[in-house]
């Protein structure tokens, strides 16, 4: 479970990588000024894919292609590191609830209540994500430790995590570049169409949700029920537990196909 | 071939399925030394769930697929990495976590948990 919970932290790392490029320059400490300049290079880099798509599934195929990106992926590791602790501990502190004020470009084209329901999932994933890098500060394993167990279990693993992490970590990862975006579409006016704001509004309360629920389903966090309903939580010990009869299952069929020399080829139709 | 082969690739690669040998579109699922467990695809889609890539599609433009194809859950082999002729793309993230749960559902029907 605690392997679970770094990579989990790992995801949301990166999920509010673009964070404080939101609060005015004069609320920022040093360390976060210079990670807000690497940040802006980011942005325009996000706009330069963005300004082109026209429609939805356009904009899904920038955002998928920038996660590929060699550049984007270049520039994010660039953005200097920052006590992600500390900095969210004065996020929540001084938060607002005031995005349309500080959007007001964007409130304009999605809508306020829209923007305020993005910001209200965000801070709400932010107090989760303060709340388990709280609890395992303590227990995290030096660098090396950490690198040398990228997967919960030993032995041959068909994937590297359960299905419900990977979809939080890819959410995660959908929502930053969609914050910068909409960061950006604040004062660049040709990423302020509908098709672009909208859908990045709508694809970053997907990805932040996927990552509510299952800390909503973490015990000890404190998921607000209007964000995320009872049977939407993801419960922790059971995804668990489903991922290894998939991992055993999946080496008993290897280890099958390797005993007799023959895949396990299913049945195909005539008309295939 | 002599192109690394890695999680999330799109290949061709001939599989002997019932008597006959035909070279079918495989995403990359997992690759464990050397053996690729890939979902492959198929025109029909059968009678149970699968996922359609149509060609219009960014995967279908990024594969080559010459027709729509459907990967289905039962459409889930391995094979060795010597069998596969070609590399024709990469699977996009979002799409591929589909394909992920896709061959999970398989593997936990293989092998029910006791």
């Amino acid at each position: 479970m605690t392997a679970a919970c770094f990579a989990m932290t790992d995801g949301l790392d990166q999920c509010y990588l673009s964070l404080l490029s939101v609060p005015a320059v004069e609320e920022l400490v040093p360390p976060e000024v210079k990670r807000r300049k690497a940040m802006r290079k980011l942005q325009k880099y996000v706009a330069k894919h963005l300004v082109r798509t026209q429609s939805p599934e356009q904009v899904d195929e920038a955002l998928d292609a920038l996660l590929d990106d060699v550049s984007y992926v270049r520039m994010s590791d660039d953005v200097p590191n920052i006590d992600m602790k500390q900095a969210l501990h004065r996020i929540l502190l001084r938060s607002t609830n005031n995005a349309a004020k500080r959007f007001p470009m964007v409130a304009g084209v999605i809508g306020q209540s829209k923007l305020e329901h993005c910001d209200k999932l965000i801070l709400e994933s932010l107090r989760g994500c303060f709340f388990i890098l709280s609890q395992i500060a303590s227990q995290r394993p030096d660098k090396n430790e950490v690198s040398k167990t990228p997967s919960f279990y030993n032995g041959p693993r068909l994937t590297s995590m359960p299905s419900v992490l990977r979809r939080a970590i890819y959410g995660g990862q959908i929502a930053t570049v969609c914050m910068i975006g909409i960061v950006e579409a604040e004062e660049n006016a040709k990423l302020r169409t509908i098709a672009i704001v909208n859908r990045l509004s709508d694809r970053l309360i997907e990805g932040v949700l996927s990552i509510l629920r299952l800390l909503a389903g973490l015990p000890g966090t404190d998921v607000s029920p209007d964000l995320v309903r009872p049977e939407e939580r993801v419960p922790f010990d059971e995804m668990l537990r489903n991922d290894k009869a998939i991992q055993l299952s999946y080496a008993k069929t290897l280890d099958d196909a390797k005993r007799v020399n023959v895949y396990p080829y299913p049945p195909v139709s005539a008309d295939d | 071939m002599t192109e690394r082969i890695a999680e999330r690739d799109i290949c061709w690669a001939p599989l002997v399925l019932g008597e006959s040998e035909k070279v079918r579109t495989c995403i990359v699922i997992g690759v464990i030394d050397d053996i690729a467990i890939v979902v492959y695809g198929q025109g029909r889609p059968g009678d149970c769930g699968s996922i359609l890539v149509k060609l219009d599609s960014d995967l279908g433009k990024r594969a080559r697929l010459t027709k729509d194809t459907h990967f289905r859950e039962g459409n889930v082999t391995m094979v060795k990495l010597s069998q596969i002729q070609k590399k024709v793309g990469v699977c996009p993230r979002g799409k591929f976590l589909d394909f992920q749960d896709l061959a999970e559902r398989f593997f936990k029907k293989t092998n029910p948990p006791q």
